[in-house]
């Protein structure tokens, strides 16, 4: 795989967790900081017996990234970010095209 | 005589203010015990911090939350009572950072386990409808209490909404006895309750105030 494929792929992950990122945002309603594991769903109705708007909120379990991780213990949690993920990602590129580069180098050597 | 006259109205005026008994005109002159009721409405107690990186939005599992007052209806200024939640019951979305709202450096749950709400008294009270036939009575008030949290006690004045029901054959579909509903909403600084979180985060990721609203309902049976 060439240099330039590579950082083609690296890119668009980057792009597509960005992505992911910018939809979960506007999923939650909220630029997301941090990854949240629970979205909070406001209900509001009239009560007719008092008279009055009351709100209901309800917890719903899921996974929304944010960018960075909602985890700050050594766990698998603290890779769910985005900067930790298209940090691995870019770091990965990095390594590859270092390791081709030095196959190249030697290949053109021998 | 000039400062006879004015001790005179001094005194008047302080009785008259110790004196002033606000009632709801629905025909109860008997104290009445109320509770916490799931049945009654959908009970919500929620804490908002605005901060420059990160707004959070948690709320208290109402399992955790326990309340009840004393009101006398013709006399509602004698109202007193207590909330009482726990710091384990707040959520805010993310595990993590309930953990941490729990920890040594924010609330210290392992020490101060409970938040309460230690109500005194009302002050500035105002009908703002009342519908004898409908046995129904909202007004408007200052609730005065005593604010507990992380080992810190301070009096603050909560400006609240009551509405209160007078038991009918409607109420009870809902719950026995007569019922009542409390919403409004607070701010704490945290400063005031010695709660300085971990270092350079009140201020940057945590409000220096927190701002909290309720809506609680109530039974007397």
């Amino acid at each position: 795989m060439s240099n330039k494929t590579i950082i083609v792929i690296s890119l668009l992950l980057i792009a597509i967790v960005i992505g992911k990122w910018i939809f979960d945002s506007i999923d939650y309603n909220e630029t997301l900081i941090f990854s949240r594991e629970k979205k909070a769903i406001v209900t509001k109705s009239t009560d007719d017996l008092f008279g009055t708007e009351v709100e209901t909120t309800e917890w719903v379990d899921g996974f929304w990234l944010g960018l960075l991780p909602g985890e700050d213990k050594i766990s698998s949690g603290i890779l769910f970010g985005v900067v930790p993920i298209a940090s691995i990602i870019a770091f990965s590129s990095i390594i590859i095209i270092i390791i081709n580069r030095k196959r190249k180098q030697s290949r053109n050597k021998l | 005589m000039k400062a006879f006259i004015l001790f005179a109205i001094l005194t008047l005026s302080i009785q008259n203010s110790q004196l002033k008994a606000t009632d709801l005109q629905l025909g109860i002159s008997d104290e009445r015990n109320f509770t916490l009721n799931d049945k009654v409405g959908s009970n919500e107690l929620k804490f908002i911090s605005n901060a420059p990186l990160e707004d959070i939005t948690g709320k208290v599992d109402t399992r955790t939350i326990s309340s009840s007052f004393k009101i006398n209806p013709s006399n509602v200024e004698l109202t007193s009572g207590e909330v009482r939640f726990k710091v384990e019951g707040m959520q805010t979305g993310i595990n993590r950072r309930d953990k941490h709202l729990q920890s040594k450096d924010w609330l210290d749950a392992k020490n101060y386990p409970d938040i309460v709400f230690s109500l005194k008294k009302l002050d500035k009270i105002t009908i703002v409808s009342n519908d004898a036939g409908q046995g129904r009575t909202v007004i408007n008030a200052n609730t005065i209490g005593l604010f507990s949290m992380h080992g810190k006690n301070k009096e603050i004045t909560v400006p609240i909404k009551l509405t209160y029901l007078k038991e009918s054959e409607a109420t009870r579909k809902r719950a026995p006895g007569d019922l009542v509903f409390v919403e409004g909403n607070f701010e704490l600084a945290l400063k005031d309750f010695d709660v300085k979180g971990a270092s350079g985060i009140v201020g940057s990721k945590v409000g220096d105030v927190i701002k909290v609203i309720f809506q609680l309902f109530y039974s007397s049976k």
